[in-house]
Formats: structure tokens, sequence, C-alpha cells
């Protein structure tokens, strides 16, 4: 339950900081990535219900059309994370990708999806308007939230080197 | 076997977590979820609270000076929107005017300016700011929320305005009066529907339930002219449906629609919008359409009309002796 009540109270945190300075910082973009590193830190089913949950309070206080986030963002960390160790003759389809990009990648994810909630979808966008889209609201909240992603990538490699983090719940990762 | 039981559990975990994002929806569409959110930012708000403290912006109340000078540079459109604001003022106080000398008019139940500043309530501007805002999407899905809540007084009903407001280079000597002139043109943005400690809900004008009672401002070429009075109803559409008026009285496209009391008191001719459909039915009815004034996704900050108590009187001079 501990790290469920920290990734509560971080993401709490985040959020309050975003919702009081809403002229400096884009919607998002300190709380995807807290949220990113919450999915991220201790793969498993409690923190994953813990961050969708989040992402859906998130969307419910700030809504968009769509709850685009709380609804792909679970699948995507399953699809770039894994929950295991890798084994040598495992099968299964899964992206590699290395730690440190894990909470990039998750939340330029996020990002996009918040973005791409936003829309309307009355007709199919066309390419000019996703143009638009990038270049108003995706560029900016990018831009805030990819350094913030850095940072907390840093500091989960900083934690498995201390051995403050333990990625697989109960098997000891092999080296 | 564990490790596949285990990335089975987190697959399950993300289809009940893609089920209660798609149940979330529904409930937003249904409006089950309106009471939750304010809620929910009230529990974000100590931030914003703290920051405001700490940068020394308390809770200004813009109460209705005279006499004090306009400051502070502004931006080209908040110019423009002053502009349009001061030709609204014009044009309503152009047909008030013209009002008087056709009938005795009552303007806070006295003319006698004492007598005004005698009575018991004062209208006060409440600066919020725009927490969130959903233009763009279905009108029943439109909502807005302030920074403002319980804590400041509001309960619900108050109208929320845009516009600078409060703060006019005309005084004592132009005979303004309190809660009047200032407040006369202001587009009015919606009105309070729920408040929590720190954060309302507004319910735009264009929203499905929305009332107000209003007239027509035509132009003429004579000047500005109160026309018919009737109900502003929003219908959840993007345009507003004007009722009430009566098969006689005559309507145009591009008549503005200006409110007649607020909350059931006499006061200042708030702007709603301007006629863009007036279509006289075979049943003898009219078919109004109202276009809203203020767009959702252009506001930034609001003010909320507020009536409270009037302070003490203090002394003060007046340019005419009071009328027996």
């Amino acid at each position: 339950m501990k790290p469920v009540l920290a990734a509560v109270i971080c993401a709490w945190l985040a959020l309050m900081l975003e919702v009081s300075c809403t002229d400096l910082i884009p919607r998002g973009a300190l709380f995807l990535p807290v949220v990113c590193a919450v999915l991220t830190w201790q793969p498993g089913v409690r923190l994953l219900l813990a961050g969708g949950l989040l992402l859906l309070l998130d969307w419910i206080a700030r809504p968009t059309l769509l709850p685009a986030v709380p609804l792909l963002l679970p699948f995507g960390l399953l699809l770039v994370v894994p929950p295991a160790p890798r084994r040598q003759y495992g099968v299964g389809r899964r992206l590699r990708l290395p730690t440190p990009l894990q909470i990039p990648v998750l939340t330029m994810a996020a990002a996009a999806l918040q973005c791409l909630a936003g829309l309307s979808y009355v007709k199919l966008p066309t390419t000019a308007e996703l143009l638009l889209l990038a270049s108003r609201d995706l560029t900016p909240l990018l831009l805030a939230a990819l350094p913030v992603s850095a940072v907390l990538a840093l500091l989960l490699r900083l934690a498995d080197e201390t051995g403050l983090r333990r990625p697989f719940n109960s098997e000891l990762q092999r080296i | 076997m564990q490790a596949e039981s285990g990335r089975l559990r987190m697959w399950l975990a993300a289809c009940c977590l893609a089920m209660l994002s798609l149940s979330a929806a529904a409930a937003d569409r249904l409006g089950l979820l309106r009471s939750l959110r304010p809620v929910l930012l009230d529990l974000a708000s100590p931030g914003r609270l703290l920051v405001r403290s700490q940068s020394g912006t308390a809770d200004n109340r813009t109460t209705i000076p005279t006499g004090l000078n306009a400051s502070g540079e502004k931006t080209l459109q908040a110019e423009m929107l002053e502009q349009q604001q001061v030709l609204r003022r014009l044009m309503i106080e152009n047909a008030r005017l013209r009002r008087e000398l056709q009938r005795d008019r009552q303007r806070f139940g006295a003319e006698d300016p004492q007598e005004v500043r005698s009575a018991l309530l004062q209208m006060t501007l409440l600066p919020a700011q725009v927490l969130s805002c959903r233009d763009g999407l279905p009108a029943d899905l439109r909502e807005l929320l302030v920074a403002a809540g319980r804590a400041r007084g509001l309960t619900r009903s108050e109208l929320v305005v845009q516009g600078p407001g409060g703060i006019v280079d005309v005084g004592r000597a132009q005979s303004v009066q309190p809660g009047d002139r200032v407040l006369d043109g202001l587009a009015v943005v919606g009105r309070i529907e729920k408040s929590a400690r720190w954060v309302s809900l507004v319910q735009p004008i264009s929203a499905s339930g929305f009332r107000a009672n209003v007239q027509l401002l035509r132009r003429t070429t004579d000047g500005a002219l109160f026309a018919a009075r009737g109900i502003l109803e929003g219908v959840g559409e993007p345009d507003c449906r004007l009722t009430g008026i009566a098969a006689t009285e005559a309507v145009a496209v591009g008549d503005e629609v200006v409110a007649t009391d607020i909350e059931g008191l006499r006061g200042p001719h708030l702007y709603f919008g301007k006629v863009v459909h007036a279509n006289f039915l075979a049943g003898g009815q009219w078919d109004i359409r109202v276009t809203p004034a203020v767009r959702l996704d252009e506001l930034r900050d609001v003010q909320i009309l507020h009536w409270e108590l009037q302070p003490a009187e203090q002394s003060v001079t007046t340019a005419e002796p009071p009328r027996r």
C-alpha cells in the first residue's frame, strides 16, 4: 500500500501545482509525467489501477470530450513495460524499450492522447486541423512535460542503482 | 507461470479501467458527474490559494466606486473589449434617457441619489479566474468552472459577466449611480449553478435550463430605443431562444438583447447577445434566436455579480440638493 499512497500524494501535489499556475504550466505538463512514473515504478496491478484511477479523476475534474488517456494509456503501458524479467525463450510481441525511455515515451503518448481527446469529432479532423493542434496544444505541452519526464526517468534509474526500486514484484532481476 | 498470471491480471486491470472510463464518459454525457467536478477541483485548490496568498493578490472585491480613474496598461484585445462595452453603455444610456422623457422612471425605488445610497443592498463584482472550460463541444456538454466558491459568499444563481467594469472615469458629477452605469453593457456569461467551497460551476446562457428576463434594444435613426420584453431561454444549442414576445411587437435581426433585472431586483442592463433569427410563424408567434455575446473558449477571467449589504454610510456631499 505504501507505493500506492506515495503515488496518490505525488499525483495530488502535481495536480495542485498545475491548477495553481494555469497561466504558466500547460494542462498535464506535470501530472502526466508523474502518473507515467507511477505506472512504471513497479509494474503491477495495484499501481496500474492507482495510476488509471488518478487519470480518470483528472479527466472528471478537467474534462475533455473523451477520456482517451485513462482509456488507452494502461494498454500502452502493457506494451512498453514488461511485467516480468525477459525470459530467454519467451514468446509474445512487445516493444523493447530501454528503461530510461519508458517514462518519456509514455508521456508523449499521454500528451498526444490528451490533445486528440480535445477535438470535437463532429466531422473527421483534417490534416490542417491536426497540424494546428500539434503546434498550438501538443508542442507547448511536450516542451514542458518531456524535461519533467526525463528528470523522473533519471530518478527511476537512481532508485534502481540504490536498490529502492524492485520493478518485478517477487522475482529478483537477473543480472 | 507466476509472471504469466501477473501479466494476465494486469491486462484484466487495464480492461477494467477501460470499462470504467467508458462508464464515466457515459455518466458525464448524462450530467451525473457535474456535482463531483467542483468537489475534485476543491481538493486541488489549496495549491492555488497558497500561490495567491504568496503573490499578495488577496480576494479583491471590486465595489462600484465613483470618481476613480481607469489605470494600467491594457492589451489590444482588452481595449477593443472596453470600447465595445463603452459603446453599449452609451446606447443603453441613450435609450434610457429617451424612456425618461415618456414616463416616470424609478431606479432602485427612488430617484433621489441619497435614497439610492441608503438602500440596503449594493452590487459588487467578484473577480474570478476560469479554471476549466469545455467549448467547441456539443452545447449540452459546454460548462465552465471558475475559481470562486462559498468561501467568498457565493451560493448559487449569481450572474457571471465578462468585462473590465467597475472602474470608470466618470463620477458623482456626471450623476453616476452605484451599481448602474458601470455595469451597463457587461456581457453575461452565465449563472452560478453549483458552488463548492473554492470553485463554482457556471451554467452558460446557452445551457438548457437557463432563463433570464430580457428586453430588446434597437438602434434607430433617432438613436437607441428599448423595445419588447421577453424571456431568454437556453435550449442546449449554441444559440438561445427568446420567448414571451407578444405577436404585436416588432422584432428585427440585429436587435441587441439586454437584461431587465437581476435576480428580480432592478439593476443595470447587462448584455446577452444579438438577435440572429426572427421569424413570425403562422400560428401568430415569434421564433427568435439570439447568439450569445461571449464565447466560452475566449474567457480567462470573469466577474461575478454579488449582492451584499451596504457598509455604514459615510458623510458625502452631493452635487445637487435633495429633491422635495
